[in-house]
């Protein structure tokens, strides 16, 4: 096996409000060789969006240690994280979270330019043809379908060529054929690029064609098994 | 951090929301504008006026002084003279003139000129050989007003004093004489030579001698100063070089531009206000945008600069209408100031003026900017997942960049405003009072909202409704409290200028006012003048009688000793003062600490002040001051403070004495009457001066006229910078309004969608707005009021009666204005189908 890509050991993240403190996840160490295909499933507030923001450096634990690509990412600034989160990590999230006043095209282009990549828009144009929407990059969100809109957020995730691509319920707000679509191209792309696919999903199916199944349960994870 | 991307996002970013943030380029072009024609017609006119002083004084320096010169003072001239030096020499004095050939009786300014006058500029005539005619002697000339208040011509003659001479053309203009404004009356200008024929400069007459001196190149000024004037101390000769400008203009001119200069900058804070609020709404509707590009790998400062980048695009489009629209305010200034000034200005757009004015604009609009930008570093990308972004207020109190941030951007306006208001004191007065204004207006708000949070809400839907708006999350109270409270500040504290002035030059007299003054009337003849006005069936309207004097000890300490260096010491301290007793409060005065004598009271030796003169000498009530009055000491105790609001035109006095303390010393009385038309007061003139020639009977009529067309024209000037005022405050209210309408859209979709109707939302916005506008108003105005009574007090020296109820006037309007502007910004909102809009979010 491979050395782990990203690797959590001993995670808490807790919140406080007032004279109360809730749990969301418990003691939690988990190691993700690169190239894996993680399923995280679990019932609604078990803490797997959370598990995933940690995994990002969008959000920071209240103990232990997250480590991507060789980046301790609680020890680093702000602005250090979101350098590494340009290089190595894509995120696609369930709601989109598409920039409305960006066309497709600039919207595929922005990692690219944070990167600075000089060739961004040829990329994003290959991207988004790879996602099958090369007709619609001049379009603005409001202008595509939801299942199209997620084929965008995919090109955008993928754009950066990070070895972690990081999903949040992708197929979630979309009906079953779109879903199915967007889920083919992660899977897809995923295997093209050889890159660490971690997706948090509900749908059973989707988890029965990932390498590995983590099952969070009251934020500790219940099982973790590879499929076989 | 990399460029590419920041200015392609900012430029994808402008794009976008152009529409919405015009209102922020307008509010920038508004502030640009208003510098750059302050400015601008601030620096032409100093220009002009430093072009024409040689003219305006007619010659390189000047030597004044109340008495004839003596031969000591003759021989240094006459050295100098052999020198190169060029001399001519003119008197002046007030006269009565009359014409032999009709009734025409008036009170002139009589000037008597050498041969050399004048040494710069020149004399224009009508016809214009009449110069010649009245350098060979034997005619005057007189000034247009003359012509017309008399009927009489070139040829006809007039009798000055005890000559009789004929008038051989009108003087249309002569260079150091600013046309007739302020004047006692018109010009009649003789020849020296002929002046002594006149007998008008004997004893007790009251002639001001000049020398006026064109002075080769190798001499400079300040030599010829000294060499004329040896004793710095000695008061009884002033010296003025043309260098030195004409102090009366300058003044009134220094005042003007600070005005202008302090209004101008003042729509420049005030659209850097709407700059932050602008900023500020749109940094809040664009976090998630942020958020998405920090989980895209984009840094804060990558961030920053994005929207920086993107105010300074659109900070670069309103320098430009600004310098525009400031040139163009610019062209209305020439028009504005016809016939205030003595000579015409043309306002040729500056490129210096406009290139500083719009890199200050681009300046303001980076350091406004960067206060709500630096929220942005705040911003966390975790909030995504919560699918609700923090607004990335907190802990802006503790954030030391946000704090330089401030520091750099009140360092910034204290620099502008201290180079644009000339003295620091009037600066800090005016920083003071607007960063006071804002500082009052945000904990209004805050206790607003806390009062709307702690209160019980109220049963009526409207009214509830309006105030959970108050304090719903992303509210807009404290941008509306303080862009309503800082316009009703600013509009308000140039109505209270505008007002000030008018009090002091007189636009608001009553209809029986003042319009005849018979000046030094003597004991034996107060009788005599009461009878000439009864047989007019006139009665005088006041008598005081007159004594002059000077303050010489203030307690213990000789006047000396409080300002050594005469030649240094402010003009009050050596002045000789006109006192008058009685036993009366005058028109016009009253009395603020102390009580006044009564007549038939105990007689002490005391004295009543006048409350800007008791300040300047530092003088309260129960201290000791000794003046010298016709050689005799009086020792007084001050035992009341008079204010005194002196464009009343009755008679009023910085020192008034007790009767009895000016027994049996000669004095002249000061009689004020109002005679109905003009035809009736030149009667009265006549009948007067035949009877007592010494008299000199004065229509001031004419001269409140002139002073009243031209506070008019001031008050255009104000009026303009009012508009100014106006139009920045209702852009930062717009942009406010504008800035939150999609907020408030989807607000009014989903009470739509409950079964709120189009009128109970109108109502419901307009009180919203009502609350706001009212309480942002009452502040401002009162602020106002406070700053004005302030600045008045302390650096005009002026005071500011009353007006309180106007003020709380201007409040309420503000309020009505507020509602007025809130409901129709909003009204496009009620107009759009709800489902559309819940779809969209």
């Amino acid at each position: 096996m491979s050395a782990p890509i990203i690797q959590l050991d001993r995670v808490t993240r807790s919140v406080s409000s007032g004279a109360w403190t809730l749990t969301i996840l418990d003691d939690i160490s988990l190691a993700i060789p690169a190239g894996q295909f993680v399923a995280v499933i679990g019932p609604s507030g078990s803490g797997k969006s959370t598990l995933l923001g940690l995994m990002a450096g969008l959000d920071r634990p209240t103990r232990g240690t997250v480590i991507v690509d060789g980046h301790d990412l609680g020890s680093l600034g702000e602005d250090e994280v979101a350098r590494i989160r340009g290089r190595t990590i894509g995120v696609v999230f369930q709601s989109f979270h598409l920039i409305p006043t960006l066309t497709a095209q600039e919207t595929v282009q922005v990692p690219l330019e944070l990167a600075g990549r000089t060739d961004a828009a040829r990329r994003a144009a290959q991207l988004l043809d790879r996602v099958g929407l090369a007709q619609r990059g001049h379009h603005h969100p409001v202008q595509l379908s939801g299942g199209e809109q997620q084929r965008v957020a995919i090109a955008r995730a993928f754009a950066s060529e990070g070895s972690v691509l990081l999903a949040d319920e992708p197929t979630g707000s979309l009906d079953s054929r779109s879903g199915d679509m967007v889920l083919e191209l992660l899977v897809g792309m995923n295997t093209e690029l050889h890159t660490t696919l971690v997706m948090v999903t509900h749908n059973p199916d989707i988890a029965r064609r990932a390498d590995r199944v983590i099952t969070l349960a009251d934020g500790r994870v219940g099982s973790d098994s590879l499929s076989s | 951090m990399n460029m590419r991307f920041v200015l392609r996002m900012a430029w994808r970013e402008t794009r976008a929301t152009w529409g919405r943030m015009s209102l922020f380029a307008l509010c920038v072009a508004c502030g640009v504008g208003a510098l750059v024609a302050t400015e601008s017609a601030t620096a032409h006119l100093t220009r002009r006026i430093k072009q024409e002083s040689r003219s305006l004084m007619a010659g390189d320096c000047s030597l004044t002084s109340r008495r004839p010169f003596d031969p000591d003072l003759r021989a240094r001239v006459a050295a100098l003279v052999a020198e190169g030096v060029v001399m001519a020499e003119t008197l002046e004095t007030l006269s009565m003139v009359a014409s032999p050939d009709s009734t025409a009786t008036r009170l002139v300014e009589l000037k008597a000129v050498s041969p050399d006058y004048p040494l710069y500029g020149r004399l224009v005539t009508e016809p214009a050989d009449a110069v010649e005619r009245f350098g060979r002697g034997g005619g005057v000339l007189v000034s247009p007003s003359l012509v017309a208040q008399t009927g009489l011509t070139v040829g006809s003659r007039l009798t000055v004093g005890e000559l009789t001479v004929p008038i051989v053309g009108v003087l249309t203009s002569e260079p150091d004489r600013l046309g007739d404004s302020f004047r006692m009356g018109p010009r009649v200008l003789l020849r020296r030579t002929e002046m002594d024929r006149t007998r008008l400069t004997g004893w007790g007459s009251r002639v001001s001698y000049r020398l006026l001196f064109k002075l080769p190149a190798r001499l400079d000024v300040q030599s010829v100063r000294r060499r004329l004037v040896p004793d710095a101390s000695d008061r009884r000769l002033e010296f003025r070089s043309a260098d030195g400008g004409q102090p009366q203009i300058e003044g009134f001119l220094n005042r003007t531009n600070a005005f202008l200069n302090l209004a101008g900058l003042a729509v420049m804070l005030l659209a850097g206000v709407g700059i932050a609020v602008a900023i500020h709404t749109f940094v809040r509707q664009r976090l998630e945008t942020m958020a998405i590009l920090k989980c895209l790998g984009a840094t804060a400062p990558a961030l920053i600069g994005v929207y920086l980048t993107q105010a300074v695009i659109l900070g670069t489009a309103g320098c430009i209408m600004g310098a525009f629209l400031g040139v163009a305010m610019l062209k209305a200034v020439p028009g504005l100031l016809a016939g205030v000034l003595p000579f015409a200005v043309e306002m040729p757009p500056i490129p210096l003026v406009i290139a500083r004015d719009v890199g200050t604009g681009l300046l303001l609009t980076v350091a406004f900017s960067l206060l709500p930008l630096l929220r942005v570093r705040r911003v966390s990308p975790r909030a995504i997942f919560n699918r609700a972004v923090e607004d990335g207020t907190g802990g802006a109190a503790r954030d030391p960049a946000a704090w330089a941030t401030l520091a750099g951007l009140a360092a910034l306006c204290t620099l502008l405003t201290v180079s644009r208001a000339g003295t620091m004191k009037l600066a800090m007065q005016f920083l003071g009072s607007f960063a006071l204004t804002v500082v009052a207006l945000l904990l209004a708000a805050r206790l607003l909202l806390w009062v709307v949070r702690v209160v019980p809400a109220p049963g009526a839907f409207t009214l509830r409704h309006a105030l959970v708006n108050l304090r719903r999350p992303g509210n807009q109270t404290s941008s509306v409290l303080v862009a309503t409270g800082l316009s009703v500040f600013l509009l308000q504290s140039v109505y209270l200028v505008d007002t000030m002035l008018a009090d002091e030059f007189l636009l608001a007299l009553p209809d029986r006012a003042p319009n005849l003054y018979i000046v030094d009337v003597q004991d034996d003849q107060k009788g005599g003048v009461a009878d000439a006005l009864a047989s007019h069936g006139i009665q005088a309207l006041e008598t005081v009688p007159l004594v002059r004097g000077r303050i010489v000890e203030i307690g213990p300490k000789p006047i000396s000793e409080l300002h050594p260096d005469p030649a240094k010491a402010p003009w009050w301290v050596n002045r000789e003062y006109v006192l008058t007793c009685r036993n009366h409060v005058g028109a016009g005065e009253s009395v603020v600490a102390g009580r006044l004598w009564s007549a038939d009271g105990p007689r002490r030796a005391e004295i009543s002040v006048e409350t800007v003169t008791a300040s300047r000498f530092g003088l309260g009530l129960g201290d000791r001051v000794t003046l010298d009055v016709q050689g005799r000491r009086l020792q007084v105790e001050v035992t009341s403070l008079r204010s005194v609001r002196w464009g009343t035109l009755r008679p009023n006095f910085f020192l008034v004495l007790p009767p009895y303390l000016l027994e049996g010393l000669a004095r002249t009385h000061f009689t004020v009457a109002h005679v109905g038309t003009e035809a009736e007061r030149a009667a009265l003139q006549r009948a007067l001066v035949r009877r007592f020639p010494n008299l000199m009977v004065i229509d001031i009529s004419a001269g409140v006229a002139v002073v009243r067309a031209f506070v008019d024209r001031l008050s255009w000037v104000i009026g303009l910078a009012a508009l100014l005022c106006l139009v920045g405050g209702l852009l930062v209210l717009i942009a406010s309004i504008v800035m939150t309408r999609r907020h408030r859209t989807y607000e009014c979709a989903l009470l739509k969608v409950h079964g709120a109707t189009r009128p109970m939302l109108v109502r419901l916005l307009a009180l919203e707005y009502l609350l706001l506008g009212l309480i942002g108003g009452t502040v401002g105005a009162l602020s106002a009021w406070l700053a004005a009574h302030w600045i008045a007090t302390h650096t005009f020296e002026m005071t500011l009666s009353g007006r309180l109820p106007s003020v709380a006037l201007g409040g309420l309007l503000a309020g009505a204005l507020t509602a007025l502007a809130g409901a129709l910004a909003s009204s496009g909102i009620l107009s759009q189908p709800p489902l559309a809009i819940l779809r969209d979010e």
